[in-house]
């Protein structure tokens, strides 16, 4: 249900940036979806293909760049992708590192033919 | 084959219309907290014990989000504040244009408070911001402990 919802405001982002760009035909539309995102990505492609057909917008593909979880170690400074939900640093041990990334739910580019 | 960077969040749109409520809200000195919990937690029954203490008088009303019923509204309706229910229709969280609407014929000069019961869900009404000025997470103890917390 949450996708469909998500796909749907997806949509409506692109055809806000089409209705810019008249004559245009819009073909991918690439989404960043984070670890933290609450967002499943199958169920997310699922939405937007039932979402999308039977549009003008068809066909239009949706493709997902699945964004792994970022943690900062102030101890150390490294950055570092969290593999399974393992929050310790990597480099120093340190437990208490923050969390500096994959929340995203990001509109990332149109790919677009006259 | 052109590609187009767009750059900009998906809910941007939610965004905006959240932070033109957060004004509003702010223009009349209103307090707004959106109430979050899986369902089943006692949202609505934290809500009914909250407004009996309330004296009468207490400029505070309650918007509450359910996926079908009306029943949480008839529940807090019965304190005697105004308690207006938002049915999403299958929609598993509440987003900032349907706060707005539901705002839109109440008249918020008489308001201190408004609180928002989100519909039972933790992940969904996560992403949405409603233009709160802060958000209440309730845990029911024995079932979400053991799940969340492991």
């Amino acid at each position: 249900m949450h996708e469909l919802g998500i796909a749907s405001a997806i949509l409506d982002a692109v055809r806000g940036e089409a209705q810019k760009r008249p004559g245009v035909h819009v073909t991918k539309v690439g989404v960043r979806i984070g670890a933290l995102s609450g967002v499943e990505p199958e169920a997310l492609s699922f939405g937007f293909s039932v979402l999308v057909q039977g549009t003008d917008l068809e066909p239009l593909a949706l493709v997902i760049e699945p964004v792994p979880r970022r943690q900062r170690c102030p101890a150390c400074n490294l950055t570092f992708e969290v593999a399974e939900e393992n929050l310790a640093c990597p480099r120093c041990g340190s437990g208490e590192t923050l969390l500096v990334g994959g929340e995203e739910l990001d509109l990332a580019y149109l790919e677009v033919e006259d | 084959m052109d590609r187009i960077p767009i750059e900009k969040k998906v809910l941007s749109e939610n965004d905006r219309i959240a932070g033109r409520l957060r004004e509003r809200l702010r223009e009349h000195g209103i307090l707004c907290v959106n109430l979050i919990s899986s369902p089943g937690s006692g949202k609505t029954s934290l809500l009914e014990r909250t407004l009996e203490r309330f004296p009468k008088g207490t400029r505070v009303a309650v918007l509450t989000g359910d996926i079908q019923t009306d029943n949480d509204a008839r529940r807090l309706a019965r304190f005697g504040f105004p308690a207006k229910q938002i049915t999403t229709g299958g929609t598993c969280h509440l987003d900032a244009l349907r706060v707005e609407r539901a705002l839109a014929d109440w008249p918020l000069e008489n308001l201190d408070l408004l609180i928002i019961e989100n519909v039972g869900n933790l992940i969904c009404p996560s992403s949405y911001d409603l233009g709160e000025a802060a958000k209440i997470v309730m845990l029911r103890q024995t079932a979400e402990v053991s799940i969340y917390f492991r």
